[in-house]
């Protein structure tokens, strides 16, 4: 029993202070640097659409009896963008998200932690600033007790600034030996996949082949670098809710955070373009039904907020739990949870 | 053909018209992505080993293969040999093939071999093994950083752990295989 362990382990237990300790920082930091605390729902009427997400789906029950379907959310981005729109500038939300369907191992709990925030008149490259700023404080020796070069899993990390930057392209140049620009099409795409002789599946989508030349031969080299790293600029096909490069149209502002090979955050200058928006979520409607995913409708409210006119923003999430592992020097999830899925369904 | 998910660490497999050991296999979900499983595959011709992502709902095709109990004897350099508990016959496997696992060896442990058309390619260790602790130095301060309060260890067949700082020589303790990580006192 997890609750035996935290009793008689002084290691497992300094691991859940060292959580709490981090939250808190990670507060502070906020308040200081004028963001808002807000609390948008967990339990919703309209579910994020993100395609290649299971999401938990529960009822709803009024007391005369009416039932709605309810779903939990995965982000709470719809909410946050609302009150963007309500005229709140710098917000930040700390809390839990949930994922169905997913492994219950290494870095993934189907309830987890995440952190995101906005910010008006911001871009992507301002939220790199500010991401490098927030860390300075929280792996701090004062709030880590570890120094500024950290060890994860026997990896050295330097947190010193600036963190590394580079583009997907430069990435792909480096790591995979093409140059992306010339693979953006399905067609083009599925030739170099072809010739570097990975699988192709029927209804392989254009994302899904850039995946398997990137996971295969560009992540793991990231993931052996002894600095942060920003991933940014990535293929428009995969914007999701990213603003599209003024100056390039065929890349997207958004950015990845890995560190120590793990995926930390990712981040967009968000689309305020309530009719591009309007386009993908029916485009995303439609990938649902095509991946065999329950069909929901898109969050009708938030394109009505987005009509009324958003403020130029960038917005960023944060997987809170891997950063606790980063920091703590913890390989697995479990370790820095108090209770995992597998703890509590699993025995 | 089987789903690519059900491959793990012994599974061989048949790509390109190639035959591959999986030395690694893990599950990937990149944001906003779909699901992967991420492979390191080694080529049991050529030796060479690639990375290989699939997509979680594609199959591979898992060839069959032979899987004998045998006692793990000795190393000389680079091959390790091994005898059938039941027929006494000797195989070699090359170490290379052996990675991650070679260093959980000890005499006599009893091990896994799996043979592809009657060639030896690996074998798989039991999940927890018991050693004796050759070297450690006393309860010394140990590395804390990040908490975890461990120091070095010998064990018996020179391979290095990281155990408790309580552990002292010629203790014995278990060690989870899959991960090199102390588990407990025996």
């Amino acid at each position: 029993m997890r609750w035996q362990e935290l009793k008689n382990n002084p290691i497992a237990k300094e691991n859940l202070r060292l959580r709490g300790e981090i939250l808190k920082s990670i507060r502070e930091f906020f308040w200081q640097n004028g963001f808002l605390e807000v609390e948008t729902p967990l339990l919703v009427k309209d579910g994020n659409l993100e395609p290649n997400l299971e999401l938990f789906k529960t009822e709803l029950k009024e007391i005369d009896g009416t039932k709605h379907s309810a779903y939990l959310i995965t982000s709470p981005e719809y909410g946050l963008k609302k009150l963007l729109a309500a005229g709140f500038p710098k917000i930040f939300q700390f809390g839990k998200c949930f994922r169905n369907g997913e492994p219950w191992a290494g870095a993934h709990n189907p309830e987890f932690t995440m952190l995101e925030w906005y910010e008006a008149g911001e871009s992507y490259l301002g939220l790199m600033d500010r991401v490098e700023e927030l860390f300075k404080v929280i792996a701090s020796p004062e709030v880590a007790k570890q120094s500024r070069i950290f060890e994860y899993q026997g990896q050295k990390i330097d947190f010193s600034l600036p963190w590394f930057r580079l583009t997907m392209r430069e990435a792909w140049q480096k790591h995979a030996g093409v140059d992306l620009n010339d693979f953006l099409t399905y067609d083009t795409m599925f030739a170099l996949v072809k010739e570097k002789k990975y699988t192709i599946s029927a209804g392989d989508t254009w994302d899904d082949l850039f995946f398997k030349i990137f996971l295969s031969e560009v992540e793991p080299k990231i993931a052996t670098l002894s600095q942060p790293v920003f991933l940014y600029n990535y293929p428009v096909q995969m914007a999701a809710l990213a603003r599209v490069k003024k100056d390039d149209p065929r890349y997207a502002e958004r950015f990845e955070l890995y560190i120590g090979g793990l995926e930390i955050a990712n981040a967009y200058s968000e689309l305020i373009d309530w009719q591009e928006q309007e386009k993908r979520f029916q485009n995303d409607v439609l990938l649902r039904q095509k991946l065999g995913k329950e069909t929901i409708d898109y969050d009708r409210d938030l394109v009505a907020a987005l009509k009324s006119g958003l403020p130029e923003c960038a917005g960023i999430s944060i997987g809170v739990d891997r950063l606790v592992m980063i920091l703590t020097n913890s390989k697995k999830i479990e370790e820095i949870m108090p209770f995992t899925a597998s703890e509590l369904f699993k025995k | 053909m089987a789903s690519v998910n059900e491959i793990s660490k012994e599974s061989i497999l048949r790509l390109n018209g190639e035959i591959y050991l999986v030395m690694d296999s893990q599950h990937v979900n990149p944001g906003k992505g779909a699901a992967f499983v991420r492979t390191k595959l080694k080529n049991i011709k050529s030796g060479k080993t690639i990375e290989m992502t699939f997509k979680s709902n594609e199959s591979v095709e898992m060839v069959e293969v032979e899987r004998r109990r045998m006692q793990y004897l000795y190393n000389n350099g680079q091959m390790y040999s091994f005898m059938d508990n039941e027929s006494y016959e000797q195989i070699e496997i090359n170490g290379s093939l052996l990675e991650g696992k070679k260093e959980f060896l000890k005499e006599g442990l009893e091990v896994m071999v799996i043979k592809f058309e009657g060639v030896p390619l690996s074998m798989t260790l039991p999940m927890k093994v018991t050693y004796k602790i050759v070297e450690a130095e006393p309860g010394v301060k140990g590395d804390t950083a990040g908490g975890n309060v461990t120091k070095e260890a010998t064990v018996e067949n020179g391979t290095k752990i990281r155990v408790p700082l309580f552990i002292k020589v010629g203790e014995e303790v278990i060690v989870n295989t899959e991960t090199g990580e102390y588990v407990e006192r025996a």
